[in-house]
């Protein structure tokens, strides 16, 4: 009779029950007793005992149920009883709720992110109405800065907009500040005086732009970190005032902490004044409009009124009348996210289904462990029954246990998702946009609610759906024999396993992708050495360097200077190897006078040792040298690309080009040599290698170039000497930044890996969590199977049949589950294919080594419990119940 | 929990189980059972499991007075037997009972 001993583990915490549970088998024994009395056999007379006292109970419960007192009585109840029943098995209750809290902090933490960056509005006012205007090349992707000329002609023609403002942050932004006696470069903003009141935000201290400042040579507005680091947060920096660009700049506020704009690392803003640059040479300024849109104004309708009104003006500059830009308004947010990182949208949407597809495997884990809960369960579920619990009254409290478990985990997860985010904001390890700050918020908090109840619902349904649906009878008369139980829990717990390993595998070649994509776009040559190779950008104020002999002189005596230094084998200047420049029409004079127009990057004035000193190849021809002075025949390097593009049958070698239209004045360049391309990093995390044209320095003086220092040794050596080396050719420069070329390379690559690192570890938790689980059902089918396993070895069954046995159906399992999740990586890996370099989203070497580690991994967590299986003693294993 | 009194079939329970116990004293709910079925000759069938219920519930509204004893057999056994209000529920129910078979019988003689 042990099914009756049961009722006092489920009621020993209970008196009034326990007493009910002896009275009642108190009342069965008697029956019994007087049934056999009567000359019935045993079987017939506990039978008819137990018919007997029937199923009164049932009815009786199922009328109170009607009773909304009696079920709040009731939820109230399962609440207790699933606590009670939780702490009674603590191993399992701590597994459950740390898997469950991975998964559910992972997802509120992303959804934090993605909420912050994607879903609520921009923190200004009338935020939806808010556009910036730029401008793109029919079928180019990438767009352009306006010009302060057309931001002028729209902000006095254009009938579509409340306000409009301009800011820039192009070539020029940034600004030297003068500060205890050093010169530091900041990244000042430029921005009209509406600018502020357009996104209606207010200064913490003091106030933002005013008409009246348009008057004064230089107003400035702080960023709040600006006032923080630099100035000490000290409160009485109102009305005083800064040296910028050797200007004294009046301080009229401080911006709140919350405030942000791209670019986020603003220092300050300055005012744009009627003296300065932007009005008087307005086709040369770069900046960005912004508008906020009168109510039921379409962007469409706006973007076209703005045309008509650039194409009005653009004759006065044929340069960009020659490059057919088109003004294009997109919404302010998708700006932001789109400046922030080219991938984030798509990246932000695809981490979040990675970590949905993490916590869909801790729910299938916990499913699992649920499951085979409830098959030790079904005696306890079957007395219950017997007393007249309903079927909907023990899916109830089954799944009052799981929603309280979920519950649990999302506390835990919350704690989670909390320092994950404070990671991501303090640690800036990931580029996120500016607007609203990113927190675990009441909406994330909600967020996590939801999802911690419906993952209780979505674990908890099937194992409570399986518990309830038990045969009374099967149950309460098995005492010994466990192998035949439960053989559909079974069935769908190796569902769950499939299912486990196919989301695991999508995961995983997702992240394996995003990895080797990564590592190609980090090791992809990239036509130069960048290693033992310093850079360092300067920029030669020209109210110091009027001349471009000026900048010429500061260019030789620096060189000397820098080749002096210990460790140093070679020096140059050159534009960054890193920005292409432009795409200028360059001409190309062809026999007679058939020229061409073609169109190529702006050329790039470099110094003699430039090819040398990074180690670009030169491929035909010669470099440039000392011959080519400022008065000798203008020459021209053009790279591979340049001479497979436009001389593809004869050689480039001695033809002439003229950067500009054929009528320009720019003289003609006499091609002397073909160098290697350069990969340059592109903004859509790839390379490109466009058609360049580099000049001799000296022909082409310029005083905004990058030094390159070529070192002997370890490049760490020389980077200090770099800086103080250029303050004593001019100490009034600031002190440049020097950086490897690696380095400066790896804001690059940042992204690319911040985001190849989440996969991975994301990808580990979903390794572990399924080797977890195939571990878990393949041990409990063990431990189900002991009595059958002992009869097999006591029958004469190889040890190694039996291994085979365990581990084959444990692989079975994992190549089914392998097999649809090649197929589903197949359909869902193409999302990723905007954000991968050098490899395809359907890679099969990924795949197939991804595979081959799923299996191993399973392998081992089969190896394990069919060792136990054949360590087993049979005499053990056929006594044991 | 008077609810039970307007439901026949529990007030007719808890009318048995309580005359039974105020004739016979002391019963456990086993001998309870078996004397049901001898004084109704086996006409009421009881499902038995809903007898303990029942006796928890009337213990609950102080009617019956529980005690553990020992059985016929020497097992433990716990016994009831009739409270003073168990007393004046039996009357109050047995003259409810019979206002309403005095109505069915009037109600069957018209008919």
């Amino acid at each position: 009779m042990s099914w009756i001993n049961r009722i006092s583990n489920l009621f020993r915490r209970n008196q009034v029950d326990d007493e009910l549970e002896e009275e009642l088998q108190f009342h069965l024994d008697a029956r019994t007793r007087d049934n056999l009395r009567a000359g019935m056999n045993a079987k017939a007379a506990l039978h008819d005992a137990r018919r007997r006292v029937g199923n009164a109970t049932l009815a009786k419960e199922r009328a109170h149920e009607v009773n909304i007192v009696m079920s709040i009585e009731t939820a109230g109840r399962d609440l207790r009883y699933a606590l009670r029943s939780l702490r009674k098995s603590p191993g399992f209750t701590l597994v459950a709720v740390l898997t469950l809290a991975l998964g559910i902090g992972a997802n509120t933490a992303v959804f934090s992110i993605v909420d912050a960056a994607l879903l609520r509005p921009l923190p200004y006012r009338n935020a939806h109405r808010l556009v910036m205007i730029a401008q793109r090349l029919p079928k180019e992707l990438v767009p352009a800065f306006d010009t302060y000329r057309e931001f002028e002609e729209w902000n006095r023609h254009s009938s579509s907009f409340e306000t409009m403002a301009a800011a820039t942050w192009a070539r020029d932004a940034g600004a030297i500040l003068s500060w205890h006696g050093t010169k530091q470069e900041i990244l000042a903003v430029p921005a009209t005086v509406n600018f502020f009141s357009m996104l209606d935000v207010r200064a913490a201290q003091g106030r933002t732009f005013e008409a009246a400042d348009l008057n004064s040579a230089c107003t400035v507005v702080l960023a709040h970190s600006f006032w923080q680091k630099r100035l000490g947060s000290a409160p009485d920096w109102i009305g005083k005032s800064l040296t910028l660009d050797d200007r004294a700049c009046t301080i009229v506020g401080v911006m709140p902490k919350d405030f942000s704009f791209y670019p986020k690392q603003t220092e300050v803003w300055t005012l744009i004044t009627p003296g300065s640059r932007f009005i008087d040479k307005p086709w040369d300024m770069p900046v960005l409009a912004f508008g906020l849109l009168k109510p039921g104004v379409s962007r469409l309708a706006a973007q076209g009124e703005l045309a008509s009104i650039q194409s009005r003006i653009i004759a006065e500059s044929p340069g960009f009348a020659a490059m057919k830009l088109e003004p294009v308004l997109e919404d302010l947010q998708s700006e932001f996210t789109w400046l922030t990182g080219r991938n984030l949208r798509r990246g932000l949407l695809i981490l979040f289904a990675v970590v949905g597809f993490v916590l869909l495997i801790a729910c299938v884990n916990v499913a699992n462990l649920l499951l085979g809960r409830a098959t030790g369960r079904q005696k306890e579920f079957g007395v219950r029954a017997a007393l007249g619990a309903g079927q909907s009254r023990l899916i109830r409290q089954m799944l009052t246990e799981s929603t309280v478990l979920s519950l649990f985990g999302g506390g835990l997860g919350i704690l989670l998702a909390i320092l994950c985010v404070r990671y991501v904001t303090t640690k800036e390890a990931m580029q996120l946009p500016p607007g609203n700050p990113i927190s675990v918020n009441w909406e994330a908090l909600v967020f996590m609610l939801v999802i911690a109840v419906l993952t209780g619902l979505l674990f908890g349904v099937v194992p409570a759906w399986k518990a309830s649906r038990l045969d009374l009878n099967e149950v309460l008369k098995q005492s010994t024999h466990a192998a035949s139980r439960a053989a559909s829990s079974h069935r769908t717990s190796r569902n769950l396993v499939v299912a486990e390993i196919a989301l695991s595998l999508i995961v995983l070649v997702a992240a394996g992708l995003l990895i080797q994509s990564m590592i190609r776009l980090t090791n992809a040559p990239l036509g130069y050495e960048r290693d033992g190779l310093l850079s360092s950008d300067i920029h030669l104020p020209p109210s110091s360097y009027p001349q471009p002999e000026d900048s010429m002189r500061f260019w030789d005596r620096l060189e000397l200077k820098l080749a002096s230094l210990p460790g140093v084998r070679g020096v140059a200047f050159a534009p960054s190897l890193f920005s292409g420049g432009g795409t200028g029409p360059v001409t190309i004079a062809g026999a007679g006078s058939s020229s061409r127009v073609v169109s190529a990057s702006d050329s790039q004035p470099v110094s003699n040792e430039y090819f040398r000193v990074t180690g670009i190849p030169l491929l035909q021809g010669r470099e440039f040298s000392g011959v080519d002075r400022s008065n000798s025949l203008p020459v021209a390097v053009v790279n591979e690309a340049f001479a497979r593009e436009f001389f593809p049958k004869e050689t480039a070698i001695g033809q002439r080009i003229k950067l500009g239209e054929p009528d320009s004045r720019e003289p003609w360049l006499t091609i002397v040599g073909v160098a290697g391309d350069v990969s340059r990093p592109t903004l859509f995390e790839g390379y490109s290698r466009d058609p360049s044209v580099y000049r001799p320095l000296r022909q082409a003086p310029e005083g905004s170039l990058s030094i390159f220092v070529r070192t002997a040794g370890s490049p760490r050596a020389v980077e200090p000497e770099v800086g103080p080396a250029v303050a004593t050719v001019d100490s009034n420069l600031p002190i440049p930044t020097v950086q490897t070329v690696s380095e400066s390379l790896a804001w690059f690559t940042a992204e690319p890996r911040f985001r190849a690192e989440l996969f991975s570890l994301f990808s580990a938790l979903a390794l572990l969590l399924a080797a977890v689980g195939i571990y878990g059902v393949l041990s409990q089918r063990v431990a189900q199977r002991t009595h059958e396993i002992g009869i097999r070895v006591a029958l004469g069954a190889r040890r190694d049949d039996l291994l085979k046995m365990i581990v084959g159906e444990g692989l079975r399992l994992t190549l089914m589950g392998i097999a649809t999740g090649i197929a589903g990586s197949l359909a869902l890996t193409r999302f990723l294919s905007g954000m991968l370099y050098g490899v395809t989203s359907t890679d099969p070497l990924t795949v197939a080594a991804v595979s081959f580690l799923l299996l191993l991994v399973a392998l081992l967590a089969c190896y394990l419990p069919a060792r136990r299986a054949m360590r087993l003693d049979p005499l053990i294993a056929l006594r044991c119940e | 929990m008077r609810t039970h009194t307007n439901d026949r079939l529990k007030g007719t329970l808890d009318l048995l189980v309580l005359r039974i116990l105020a004739s016979q004293g002391r019963m456990h709910g086993y001998g309870i059972t078996l004397r049901i079925e001898q004084i109704s000759g086996n006409v009421l069938r009881l499902e038995e499991g809903s007898l303990y219920p029942a006796l928890h519930r009337m213990t609950q509204a102080g009617w019956l007075k529980p005690e553990w004893g020992a059985s016929e057999s020497n097992r433990r056994a716990r016994y009831y037997s009739i409270t003073a209000a168990g007393r004046r529920q039996l009357t109050e129910e047995t003259r409810e009972w019979s206002q309403l078979t005095e109505a069915v019988a009037r109600v069957l003689s018209l008919a």
